[in-house]
């Protein structure tokens, strides 16, 4: 649990930035300034130090109170027939507030992350999956096989926190354990062992990543194949993989569906997704995606439970009604079927609302700039930072406590979109 | 027979115990004093280990990890049974697994977790 250790200082401090929620950073906080001192990577150092700037909400440019900003917000969505509220860059609370608003003002709900996150949730709602928690990962694995991405890159602690540990629950020999890249490679060192074991690659191309994918279903499944390469990988690779897998007692597959950057790549998910249940008939295996970032986890968990939906849902007819493609956000904004859109930004700065002919509102990360200001700008605090609040991990099933570390003055997005709901 | 188990981290919030690292007697299957002699029959080392009384995990499932899941999983069978606002209720939908605010409203209702 999060500890001020002396003044200014704490300990065991969450970051929702992160994606696997790493929850033993140092932090120093002295006046507004925050900085990390311990256990921090790329994504967390950025996430906690972006020093705040604006604190005063504007309506067209000029400087307005916060309550002058909420009521044109919701003047704004009163006389609106399609809004969107989307970004949704926040945490439980957050999430909550901008669910009850859509209600009411029968909006269309989105986030920043859908195009990503929907590569797997399309699985999920078709075929469904056997995946795991990371603190399973830690304990059991022995084999991971990393699929089409670079998980470094995004994830830069995922090998040390999960792959690499000081103890498992087992006594796992961590140098037993074998790391596969599957398409993509490495870009660092994160995935050689602490003894300096290198992790195997057999690189293709995303273009060739869906054929591979799917012999290596059929190896495992036993089926002869006729081909003799796919993608520049030998199909005799592909069968010692897939006997490997057949051996390993806790198989993982992990993938990035941000790295998987291609079209349709939710089919591919789901041959990998399917390949897992094949593997589970003699030992076990289980998937695992990585995601999490900038509260998407933590938004689709909220909209499922009090909508039965997860995103890209309406709210137009007074009920929910999910279709991931007609209310496809940024598909509604680029065909202008849009009039207001309102974008909610409280983790990163770089991540704003897209160019569009909508009227756009932004509650956002104080410290954020625009290139076209918006016709209301409300500056609101970090959930972990200037405010208490829940975080959902990229496991999905595990939420952290965030704490409050400075008294910024920044209005939460919950108070912010609350005041909203309340003034519509 | 009278054993002691060392040294483990003991919770147990009915005596207002928070984490005290402390030695319990067990004489057959009941907690005692130490014993005035000093001497046990058999010792347990639990340094390093957490002591609780057995928990009873008192839950439900309507808004848990793994309802949640099965949510996920059931976009035909919540559009079937959808459930529009009202001036004093939120929307909701859903029929093997019911969004968390229509359950709530259908136990309110009428005391049982299912359709009407």
């Amino acid at each position: 649990m999060t500890e001020k250790v002396e003044e200014g200082v704490w300990q065991d401090v969450p970051s929702p930035f992160c994606g696997i929620a790493s929850d033993d950073l140092t932090v120093s906080v002295k006046g507004q300034k925050v900085s990390v001192l311990e256990n921090g990577d790329a994504y967390t150092a950025s996430g906690f130090e972006t020093p705040v700037t604006d604190k005063a909400p504007r309506v067209n440019g000029k400087v307005v109170t916060l309550a002058v900003a909420v009521e044109h917000t919701a003047r704004l969505i009163n006389n609106s027939k399609q809004t969107v509220i989307s970004g949704l860059a926040t945490d439980l609370n957050g999430a909550r507030a901008a669910m009850a608003l859509a209600d009411k003002s029968r909006a269309t709900i989105d986030h920043m992350n859908s195009v990503e996150s929907f590569k797997n949730t399309l699985v999920l709602q078709d075929t469904g999956w056997m995946n795991t928690t990371l603190s399973e990962v830690k304990n059991r694995v022995d084999m991971l096989l990393i699929v089409g991405s670079d998980i470094e890159a995004g994830f830069p602690r995922f090998f040390e926190r999960i792959i690499w540990p000081e103890d498992t629950l087992f006594g796992q020999d961590i140098e037993s354990r074998d790391v596969i890249y599957l398409g993509k490679g490495p870009s660092g060192r994160a995935s050689t062992s602490p003894e300096g074991k290198k992790a195997e690659v057999m690189l293709c191309d995303d273009a060739d990543l869906p054929e591979v994918l799917s012999i290596l279903r059929a190896l495992v499944a036993g089926r002869a194949i006729n081909a003799v390469d796919i993608g520049g990988i030998a199909v005799t690779d592909l069968a010692r993989l897939a006997a490997r897998l057949k051996a390993a007692k806790y198989s993982v597959v992990t993938w990035a569906a941000s790295m998987l950057d291609f079209d349709h790549a939710e089919v591919s998910v789901q041959m990998v997704c399917e390949m897992v249940k094949d593997l589970n008939t003699k030992t076990r295996s289980s998937g695992l995606p990585l995601g999490g970032k900038d509260g998407e986890v933590t938004v689709n968990q909220v909209a499922v439970w009090q909508s039965g939906y997860p995103m890209r849902t309406n709210f137009n007819r007074g009920y929910p009604d999910y279709d991931p493609y007609l209310s496809d956000s940024l598909r509604m904004l680029k065909d202008d079927e849009v009039d207001t859109l309102l974008w909610v930004s409280s983790f990163d700065i770089e991540r704003k609302a897209p160019a569009s002919k909508a009227v756009t509102v932004v509650i956002g990360r104080s410290g954020m700039s625009f290139d076209s200001e918006p016709a209301v700008f409300i500056p609101v605090g970090i959930p972990g930072i200037d405010h208490s609040g829940r975080a959902f991990r990229s496991d999905g099933v595990v939420s952290l406590p965030l704490r409050q570390l400075r008294n910024s003055g920044l209005p939460s997005t919950f108070d912010v979109l609350s005041a909203i709901e309340k003034a519509l | 027979m009278l054993m002691k188990l060392t040294g483990g981290r003991v919770y147990d919030p009915a005596h207002g115990i928070n984490g005290i690292v402390r030695d319990i007697y067990v004489d057959d299957g009941w907690i005692v004093d130490p014993p005035t002699d000093g001497k046990v029959l058999q010792e347990v080392d639990l340094r390093g280990k957490v002591v609780m009384a057995g928990a009873i995990d008192m839950h439900t499932h309507i808004g848990g990890g793994k309802v949640n899941i099965a949510r996920t999983m059931l976009p035909e069978d919540h559009a079937a049974d959808v459930v529009a606002r009202t001036e004093l209720m939120r929307s909701g939908c859903g029929h093997a697994a019911p969004s968390t605010l229509t359950a709530g409203y259908q136990i309110c209702r009428n005391g049982l977790y299912g359709r009407l």
